[in-house]
């Protein structure tokens, strides 16, 4: 915590030192927090840099009050609803095409080298409720709070606690199947 | 382990690897950005730095800056107004902290623990005795031997924050009626607040005080004061901000269980048999019999079983079993002593007066039920300790 105090402080006199660090340090989580979220990769991809970007550029005004990592996943969670609101206002994806597409997704410029695990773990989040797979990326790869995540959902400890657990009930049954030959 | 925690490790550890090509391109377009946001700045901050004029005035605003950063980073001015909110304030960004247990008697400690707290997961031990976990979902208490020996609801998850979980909820106010509440004392570097207990705690607790770093505001410790000596006379829970913090693998149950003291084979319904125990100074064997398979609905269990039987959802077993000791004395028995396939559970039996030499004896002891290929027919592992009194202090 106080390294990340150190770190906006520098960033705030525009060091760029405390810049790569800050981005080596929550990159690989932020982008494993919005694969989780979004279904499509360079979606997520998009989003983390946008995340970056407006960190950035409002550095000179942000106060830190808890963990940086915490403010950092819930932006990009923000903005991973905010994109999935926006798509499902345009029309939905069907599961099996969702399936497909995130196989078959690959760009020469792409940011993240996934590989069949990640993949498979995408995919078994992707096909959770959307509610339930904040509640489980935000816990798990987001290291939040029951109680963060509630504030964050608008819901009481309880249910954010419940969303979890169903989320992950559900992820045990599709992750322990054997895949489909 | 669970399979929970395998699906969370699973996700948790998920490997990512980033095209370093591109990384560099992101840093690049940030460091832009940085750029057009500072470079302005720090170029007109070294312009006005350089100006003579403005150096006595920049000397005057860099020390009323000091003053005002060091209330903003932590400290007050004025430690008699810092209002018990800001220590809440700074409470809850706490992402790690090492902590000491502390139960005292008229005698002396009664028992010490230590504790580590880190980004929503805690753990707990005392010297050669017990240890919990608590990863923010469950509660799990494991015997020497790493056995599970009981489950809960977590505590992490009924409270606000470390500080509150560790009081069990005593240190649990509305904040709105304790909001603006002033430390009752003012050292040169520490601040005390004292509350008194809330609702039908104040039965048996006569106050509550926090110690706060002057500057940090940070907990340094918390004292319980209890109203009869025959539980305790204080408990007192020392924080430690400077050890270093435990890496993740450290909250996670172990998975290796060390070899039990005896095993014996019982059979559900089946005669009592006898388990020769190695390396129990003190006590040389177990008289058990398992006489109950409970299926029922969680009602019909005493209360202190219901939660983990719900929890667990498996059948429940429940057995008779007494000690022998090196002397030839036989225990009193437990009649309706709880067992739980493949997970252990915590008993105790013995007191002065059970024993012909009066003596004080109190054996502890965790048996766990394994399943065999045969229904109905268990092993039975059982470890035991012997405590004295003198031990116990």
């Amino acid at each position: 915590m106080l390294e990340d105090k150190l770190l906006v402080w520098k960033l705030k006199q525009g060091s760029r030192s405390a810049l790569r660090r800050i981005y080596e340090k929550y990159r690989d989580d932020l982008l494993r927090i919005a694969a989780g979220l979004l279904v499509e990769r360079g979606e997520a991809e998009d989003v983390v840099h946008d995340v970056f970007a407006s960190f950035v550029e409002s550095c000179r005004s942000f106060v830190l009050t808890g963990s940086l990592k915490g403010y950092l996943a819930i932006c990009v969670a923000n903005k991973a609803r905010n994109l999935n609101r926006t798509k499902s206002r345009r029309g939905t994806v069907g599961l099996d095409l969702v399936e497909e597409r995130v196989s078959n997704l690959k760009r020469p410029d792409e940011w993240v080298v996934c590989d069949e695990e990640f993949q498979r773990v995408c995919e078994a989040i992707g096909k959770l409720p959307y509610e339930q797979r904040e509640a489980v990326v935000l816990r798990i790869q987001g290291a939040m709070k029951f109680r963060e995540i509630a504030r964050f959902q608008e819901i009481s400890v309880k249910t954010a606690l419940s969303r979890y657990r169903y989320g992950i009930d559900k992820l045990r049954s599709m992750l322990n199947e054997r895949p489909k030959q | 382990m669970r399979p929970t925690e395998n699906i969370k490790r699973q996700i948790k550890n998920i490997k990512i690897k980033t095209n370093p090509e591109v990384d560099e391109a992101v840093l690049n377009d940030l460091f832009g950005r940085l750029d057009g946001t500072e470079g302005v700045r720090e170029n007109t901050w070294r312009v006005i730095v350089h100006h003579k004029m403005t150096k006595f005035a920049i000397a005057a605003v860099i020390i009323v800056a000091a003053l005002l950063g060091l209330n903003h980073f932590g400290g007050s001015i004025d430690g008699a107004s810092v209002a018990w909110a800001e220590v809440v304030q700074r409470i809850e960004n706490v992402d790690f902290v090492h902590f000491y247990d502390i139960e005292t008697k008229k005698d002396g400690f009664t028992a010490i623990r230590e504790g580590w707290y880190a980004h929503g997961k805690a753990r707990s031990r005392r010297y050669r005795e017990d240890q919990w976990f608590d990863d923010g979902e469950t509660w799990s208490i494991i015997d020497e031997r790493n056995n599970v020996t009981a489950i809960g609801e977590s505590i992490l998850a009924k409270h606000e924050n470390i500080f509150e979980a560790m009081t069990y909820g005593i240190l649990s106010f509305n904040i709105n009626q304790v909001r603006n509440k002033t430390p009752i004392s003012v050292g040169s570097d520490f601040l005390i607040y004292e509350f008194d207990p809330s609702g039908e705690k104040a039965d048996w607790i006569e106050k509550i005080t926090v110690t706060v770093g002057r500057n940090s505001l940070m907990p340094i410790q918390i004292k319980t004061y209890f109203k009869h000596e025959k539980w305790y006379i204080n408990r007192l829970l020392v924080f430690d901000y400077e050890a270093q913090e435990k890496p993740e693998e450290f909250f996670e149950l172990p998975t290796e269980i060390k070899p039990p003291h005896g095993v014996g084979r019982v059979v559900l319904g089946g005669e009592e048999i006898e388990i020769k125990l190695h390396n129990v100074p003190g006590i040389k064997k177990a008289i058990v019999r398992l006489h109950t398979k409970f299926e029922g609905p969680a009602e019909g269990l005493l209360k202190s079983y219901r939660q983990r039987y719900e929890r667990v959802g498996e059948p429940m077993y429940f057995m008779e079993i007494a000690f022998v000791t090196d002397e030839n004395y036989r225990s009193n028995t437990s009649k309706d002593c709880p067992l739980w396939l493949e997970q252990g559970a915590k008993a105790a039996l013995g007191i002065e007066k059970t024993w012909p030499d009066n003596k004080y004896r109190y054996i502890l002891y965790t048996p766990v039920l394994r399943a065999t290929d045969k229904e109905n027919v268990f092993n039975l592992e059982l470890s035991c300790w012997l405590k004295t009194k003198q031990l116990d202090l």
